[in-house]
């Protein structure tokens, strides 16, 4: 490989044709402002040669003679015929705007750029409108919904982030997220901290011809971010955006998980009758099964528990935690630029403020942004760039989620809780220990040991400071005519700073004081503040170097380029913990001792708890060398091929793993510079097609046993643990992908389109293998054992049309998006045994299905007599679970219960423009699949007190049966007979939906009033997003998006201003 | 052309050291494939997995000293309701892991990675103790986590039948992809008896700590087996050289019995240290003991109040030798003196079995209140055994010893509401069924328990 493509660079350099003869010199200009042309084409209509000028405006064409003509032409302007007198001056070409200015669209996929009709593969450009056109902290989120052939996916509600698909999925296992890269570099920190104002425009690669330049990480799509830049002779423009969002409070009562107060009292009655609570002095239980227990015991009498069970009745906590805990959040972003250029020199300067409140009240985030970006043209033959982008992000958790009341202590927290008491007081919550107990110890001179939330919230402060510092330099030098070198290095430092402080009166330290307080009153445990300070550090280094070569003769154009790359990350973090701190002074203590074993109360024995303390340390390297070459005939017909080369620092992997070769071919036909094309009514239209691999790693997978080294608490020791199963076999995921592309362009730009049919073919996916029990091998500790057994067959169309359907007074404009997408799986020699199907338990890939497909088992109604869910074991309906999971092994003991993810998606988008006013509004559709709905898990209910809003409609007596399928409360936890219910049939349902994605509403000030202020232009918009679903399938009003989710994302407004000077 | 070649060389070099050192970096420090023996010695210093809930607890939810209350059983889950009920079925069919069936096996994978590497390695003079030892402990490692499988799913040792009875699955490597079949019982125990042989010769007297195997450990472990085995004559051997080695008995008289733990982690009685598999239905708050056995300490007997906790009327158990709530199910000096007197009453060595025995319980009563020893010796001595190894996993195989004597035989007897359970000596279902998934991925043959 090596010396193939050093070979390939020989020639390539060596390549240099000489040819000499008359030649005609010139200049274009723009006729407005006389100022120069850069990037219009120069075509000779007699040899066809076609140049470009350059950023001076000035052009060269070779072998001219007096009597030929030459064309200028320019995306955005009229072009120009001339026919040439004179060739013994430079001639000046004027240039006059045309009256619908289109800007020239341009792909850059982070190594080149190419206009849009030379590009063989599969792009979506995003333009800076369209990322305006929405308003948000980050920036990925301002794709959803507009962009084709990107996926959202917000099913996995324990992530703050969407995951995102391109174009489907072409991994079982390994990571399916895409490649996002920032200013030419694979970007290492949270991309939701760049700020959107200073993005210019994104472009997502789809298919090999696209992607495979970013080679083993673009198996899953590229999305290419770039920031915005000053252009050589523009005057200096001034940018200023400003906005606020206003989101409602969250909705606690869309929450599924959790019952009415009533519903779970009568849950607790039920269980005490038949002794589920365990009783001892000490151990915490609810208020009501307190005032059960004092009924019982003759404390209690039956008015007076009648009373307590009234007050708790009519309590429900969410709607005191919806006012006491939640807020309206209201963010405000800011953000100024200066950009500009002269001859020499281009600049992009800004500055942005993001401040948050978010919508749990004590949570807040600020953002700083700052970005200096120079270049120079030393010579005609040299430019060199730095940038400097500088963030500072600082977020504070001090807020209390209603879900998090009671986390460490595994319980939910009950539903008639309150936080406060009659007077307004922050309330007691029963949490560890009765109160009997805790009044008893504060007489044994023990600290409070009541845990009262509301409380709380004043006393811990969580704070994380996250920086970013990001420069890229680069030089550019051509030389040999033909020739430039590129040269690009890319240093970032990312820092990020956490502070977790107790508070001496929190719970937690009350309560590790109180543990560990000794017979004789002495405090094991100091009485002071902990502290938690953790700090991560990255630093990447990145350096490539490229050679391109361009040329264009006899109507011919050429482009090759051919480089090498080199990155790293190295991160790095610690933690430690401070016992005992004192935040006045800063004075902690150190001296314990961590061996001997306290008796601890209320009864036990327990060494003191080590307090934290890690370091770590991780390194990531890459090295690749590349290849591309496209040519382009008379601009009919377009070639183009790449190939990549990447290694990596894979631990635990043979030499030749570490390595993989991917390669892309593609082809561009424009029909419409045929002799023969005579469609008038479509002066454009093109066809593609591409066919390549890009790849994959799954970077935990590794050919031999890996250990991971950790020290063990108990014997001092230093111990490993076993962390992967080695597979000798180990080998590189590849995605092939065949792509057929087809653009059009109707007559005056009425309708644009393009549509696309692609093909995935991913091979040696890694597929799980079930381990038997047996081997010893720890499945869950870190890794599955996985092997290359698996194929995966992708396939679907992407399709966007744009139309304008009037352009008069009135404008509309329409936007369409629709995208299909299949998967199959065509090779799995994985097990199929079902063994342990469960309803959150993912199923083994199966051969010829959906890796989205998902399963339920037969639902045959609940148990007249006793409201147990039936099951069928040999033919005979009853109750025996045990026996009923034992035969569920295969397949066929299951219902296809259709996909979990959209196949058939879209969206359509409607823009109206009338004199200064504009509106858009986005209407997107998700068809084709399935959800399954929450429904209450009685193991949870028991063990933690999650309810759910289902526990009203359970089985209660005979005859229930006929009108619902919630099964009774047991008595015991059964996951058989738990997972015959949460599995079963009738808890899926279809997630078809159309949604009101957003609005956007705008008002351009007449430009004659402005110029007064020295403003340019100025824009007043108002954008609503996360309104509504205008139609689902579902009846029970759930997201199909979210199906899971506890709270939906709140209805969002925004007001902006943006001034333009 | 000068500088072409000068750049086409450049650019060679540049990716030519690329594939070199420059990829070797580790992406993280901590990872490591095992093959120093640095590394092999921390594989089996991990006391997550060869020490702490490294052995199954099946036989303890099974046995008679202790019981549950309905309630308690009815709130435990499936496979502790099954255990402690002696139903046909023992796992959840969904259960693609059950951790008593796991650990055991996890423990032997750790030392059979670690014997592999061992292969690997040449020592060289200075290194040599140190790869004696790991192999040692890696040899102690695997037999005694064969040997805690084979307490509960094959039939107890019999040399008439053991060449034909169904025995255990032995791992002998560590290849993910080898066949699995089911062994005798005769090889079973074969193959961990050849192994402690090997280890005894390898280990040194005492490890750094108890969590490491010794010399002492595996004597102990010998003794245990081949008294399992009704060979008392190597038992007692190999007891006797376990004491002699290390004979250190903790004097109750001076522990603190009011304390939530009275007895220590690590303390000078632990041969080797080991804890069960934890369960919900063992916690103090559920588990009750058996108030004959309760009955059965003497007052002057410091076990009494050491072992037991009396919370209301609710007689539980506080005696681990792990120091908390895990119960232990290691080695311990105790339990070897307890094995030298049996064998000896059973060698008819009636005067040194007085001795041994009197040896334990000075240190287990009351200054001065020892009981005098009653006939026959043989009960007495088992008798005691019983009280001193309570809940340390032994009575289960105590059962299935005992059971073939017919003096020493006893039905199983439980109360589930208004459900009596019995479970007659000799029973199939004191042998455990593989887990299912074991079954159906290996084909191999299921216990019967009819």
């Amino acid at each position: 490989m090596k010396t193939a493509l050093c070979s390939l660079l020989l020639i390539l350099v060596g390549a240099t044709i000489h040819v000499q003869s008359q030649t005609l010199t010139g200049k274009v200009l723009d006729q407005e402002n006389q100022q120069p042309l850069p990037w219009v084409t120069v075509q000779s209509l007699k040899t066809a040669e076609v140049v470009r000028t350059d950023s001076l405006g000035n052009f060269r064409l070779l072998k001219q003679a007096v009597g030929d003509s030459i064309r200028a032409s320019l995306m955005g302007y009229e072009t120009v015929t001339l026919e040439l007198t004179d060739l013994s001056k430079p001639i000046r070409l004027l240039l006059t705007k045309s009256t619908q200015a289109l800007e020239e669209v341009t792909i850059s996929t982070g190594y080149y750029s190419l206009p849009k009709e030379r590009a063989t593969g599969a792009f979506t450009q995003l333009d800076n409108e369209l990322l305006n056109r929405s308003v948000s902290t980050d920036i990925i989120s301002r794709l959803e919904g507009v962009t084709n052939s990107l996926a959202f996916d917000h099913r996995n509600t324990s992530q703050s982030q969407p995951e995102l698909r391109v174009r489907g999925l072409g991994s079982l296992y390994a990571n399916n997220s895409p490649l996002i890269v920032l200013d030419n570099f694979p970007y290492e920190g949270d991309i939701n901290n760049i700020n959107p104002n200073d993005i210019e425009n994104i472009t997502i690669l789809k298919d090999a011809a696209a992607a495979s330049i970013w080679g083993a990480r673009a198996g899953n799509g590229v999305i290419v971010i770039n920031t915005k830049k000053g252009r050589y002779q523009q005057p200096v423009s001034i940018n200023l955006v400003s906005n606020v969002q206003l989101a409602q409070r969250p909705d606690l009562f869309y929450n599924p998980n959790f019952s009415r107060s009533v519903d779970f009292l009568e849950v607790e009655r039920a269980l005490f009758e038949n002794g589920f609570y365990q009783e001892n002095d000490w151990t915490a239980l609810t208020p009501a099964v307190e005032a059960l227990i004092a009924h019982r015991d003759g404390q209690l009498d039956d008015a007076g528990l009648k009373q307590r069970w009234d007050e708790f009745a009519a309590t429900d906590v969410r709607r005191e935690a919806q006012d006491q805990l939640y807020r309206h959040a209201l963010n405000q972003q800011y953000a100024l630029n200066l950009r500009g250029g002269g001859e020499k020199y281009l600049f992009y300067t800004s500055a942005g403020f993001d401040k948050n409140l978010s919508s749990t009240v004590g949570n807040s985030f600020q953002r700083i942004s700052l970005n200096f970006n120079n270049t120079f043209k030393v010579s005609s033959a040299l430019e060199i760039s730095a940038a400097l982008a500088y963030l500072q992000t600082r977020a504070e958790n001090n807020g209390l989620e209603l879900s998090g009341i009671l986390s460490g202590a595994n319980q939910q927290l009950y539903p008639y809780a309150n936080l406060l008491d009659v007077e307004g007081n922050p309330a007691m919550i029963a949490r560890n220990y009765r109160s009997s107990y805790i009044d008893g110890t504060v007489n044994e001179g023990l600290l409070d040991w009541s845990y009262r939330p509301m409380k709380e919230r004043a006393l811990f402060d969580n704070v994380q400071r996250g920086s970013e510092a990001r420069l890229n330099t680069g030089l550019n030098y051509r030389f040999l005519k033909h020739f430039n070198l590129d040269i690009k290095y890319q240093y970032q430092r990312l820092l990020s700073r956490s502070r977790d402080y107790d508070d001496p009166d929190s719970y937690r330290v009350r309560n590790l004081v109180n543990m560990y307080t000794q017979a004789d009153g002495t405090r094991v445990f100091p009485e002071g503040a902990i502290l938690k300070l953790n700090n991560t550090e990255t630093q990447a280094h990145a350096l490539r170097g490229q050679l391109n070569y361009n040329r264009q003769f006899d109507g011919q154009e050429i482009s090759v380029l051919a480089g090498a790359e080199v990155r790293e990350a190295r991160t790095k973090g610690d933690g430690i913990e401070y016992y005992g701190y004192d935040d006045e002074v800063l004075t902690f203590q150190q001296q314990f001792d961590f061996l001997t074993r306290y008796p601890t109360r209320p009864r036990a024995t327990a060494r003191l708890p080590l307090p934290l303390a890690s370091i770590t340390e991780g390194l990531d390297r890459f090295v690749s060398a590349f290849v591309n070459a496209a040519y382009t005939y008379q601009q009919k017909y377009t070639l183009s091929a790449s190939a990549r080369w990447d290694a990596s620092n894979l631990f635990g992997v043979k030499t030749n793993q570490r390595v993989v070769p991917l390669w892309s071919v593609g082809g561009k036909w424009r029909l419409d510079k045929e002799a023969f094309y005579d469609f008038e009514s479509v002066p454009s239209l093109a066809l593609r097609v591409t066919y390549g691999y890009n790849g994959n790693i799954d970077r935990s997978m590794t050919a031999f046993n890996t250990a991971v080294y950790s020290t063990n608490t108990t014997t001092g020791l230093r111990q490993a643990s076993i962390r992967n199963v080695g597979n000798p076999n180990l080998r590189w995921e590849r995605i092939g992908t065949l792509n057929l592309g087809l653009d059009l362009e109707t007559k005056n730009g009425f309708l644009q389109g393009t549509i696309d049919y692609f093909m995935k073919n991913g091979k040696d996916l890694l597929g799980d293998v079930l381990v038997d029990p047996t081997m010893g091998y720890d499945i869950s500790f870190v890794n599955a054992f996985r092997i290359n057994n698996a194929s995966l067959r992708t396939q679907g169309f992407d399709v966007q049309l744009g139309a304008n359907l009037l352009k008069r007074q009135l404008g509309w404009r329409m936007d369409i998006l629709a995208n299909y997408v299949r998967n199959k799986v065509t090779e799995y020699n994985g097990p199929e045994n079902l063994l342990g199907f469960s309803s959150n338990y993912g199923i083994p890939p199966q051969k010829g299905k959906s890796l989205d497909a998902f399963y339920s088992t037969p639902w045959y109604g609940l148990d007249g007599q006793t409201g147990d869910p039936l099951v069928m074991v040999d033919g005979v309906l009853g109750t025996d679970y045990a026996n009923y999971w034992r035969t569920v092994d295969s397949y066929d003991d299951l219902i296809y219960s259709g996909l979990t993810f959209p196949p058939f998606s879209g969206s359509w988008r409607n823009t109206f423009s009338y004199k200064s006013w504009a509106l858009s509004f986005n209407i997107t559709f998700k068809t084709g699949y399935h959800f399954r709905q929450s429904a209450i898990s009685y193991a949870s209910l028991l063990n933690s007190r999650v309810g759910h809003r289902d526990l009203e409609y359970r089985w209660q007596q005979p005859g229930d049966e006929r009108w619902t399928n919630v099964p009774s409360l047991p008595l015991n936890v059964n996951s058989n007979r738990e997972n015959s219910y949460l599995t079963a049939e009738i808890l899926v349902h279809r997630g078809d939906h159309i949604r009101l994605q957003d609005i956007n509403l705008s008002y351009s000030f007449a430009a004659a009033e402005l110029r007064r202020l020295g403003i340019k232009s100025a824009k007043l918009f108002a954008y609503a997003n996360n309104l509504a679903i205008l139609w689902r399938a579902n009846k029970l009003g759930v997201d199909p998006d979210r199906p899971n989710a506890t709270v939906l994302p709140p209805r969002m407004l925004a007001l902006g201003l943006n001034l333009n000077f | 052309m000068t500088i072409q070649k000068w750049m086409g060389l450049c650019f060679l070099s540049f990716v030519a050291s690329a594939c070199g050192d420059y990829l070797d970096i580790k992406p993280d420090k901590r990872l490591v494939v095992p093959s120093t023996l640095k590394d092999l010695q921390a594989i089996l210093d991990n006391y997550s997995v060869m020490n702490m809930e490294s052995t199954p607890s099946l036989g303890v939810v099974a046995s008679d000293d202790y019981y549950l209350t309905y309630n308690d059983w009815q709130t435990a889950n499936l496979n502790d309701r099954n255990t402690y009920a002696w139903e046909k079925d023992v796992f959840e069919a969904t259960d693609n892991r059950p951790t008593d069936w796991f650990i055991p096996y996890r423990m032997i994978n750790y030392a059979n990675i670690a014997l592999e590497g061992l292969d690997k390695i040449a020592p060289n003079n200075s290194e040599l103790a140190a790869w004696t030892a790991i192999k040692g402990s890696a040899l102690f490692f695997r037999a005694w986590g064969h040997y805690q499988l084979a307490q509960l799913f094959c039939k107890d040792y019999d040399a008439a039948t053991a060449a034909q009875d169904a025995g255990l699955i032995l791992r002998r490597e560590s290849d993910v992809e080898a066949t699995l079949n089911r062994s005798s019982v005769q090889d079973s125990y074969d193959f961990f008896l050849h192994d402690l042989q090997e280890a005894a010769d390898l280990l040194p007297v005492r490890g750094v700590t108890p969590a490491r195997p010794s010399k002492t450990a595996v004597y102990a472990l010998l003794a245990r087996i081949y008294l399992q085995m009704r060979n008392y004559g190597l038992s007692l051997a190999y007891a006797e050289n376990a004491l002699a080695l290390r004979g250190d008995l903790l004097d109750y008289n001076t522990l603190d019995t009011s304390l939530a733990y009275p007895i220590e982690q690590f303390n000078a009685e632990v041969i080797f240290q080991a804890s069960m598999n934890y369960k919900g239905v063992l916690s103090s708050a559920k588990l009750r003991v058996d108030s004959l056995l309760y009955a059965s300490y003497d007052d002057a007997d410091l076990r009494k109040t050491a072992y037991f906790w009396d919370n209301k009327g609710v007689l539980t158990f506080k005696g681990s030798y792990d120091g908390a709530l895990r119960l232990f199910s290691g080695l311990s000096t105790s339990e070897v003196y307890l094995i030298k007197a049996e064998c000896e009453a059973r060698l008819n060595k009636e005067m040194e079995a007085r001795h041994t025995l009197q040896k334990l319980l000075l240190m287990r009563y009351r200054r001065g209140q020892i009981p005098s020893l009653v006939e026959p010796l043989l009960t007495q001595i088992l008798n005691e055994r019983r009280k001193e190894l309570v809940l340390r996993g032994l009575r289960w195989s105590d059962l299935r010893r005992l059971n073939k004597e017919e003096p020493y035989q006893k039905t199983l007897l439980r109360q589930l509401d208004n459900r009596q359970l019995v479970l007659l000596p000799n029973s199939n279902r004191y042998i455990f069924p593989f887990p299912d998934i074991v079954v159906s991925l290996n084909g191999v043959e299921q216990n019967p328990r009819d």
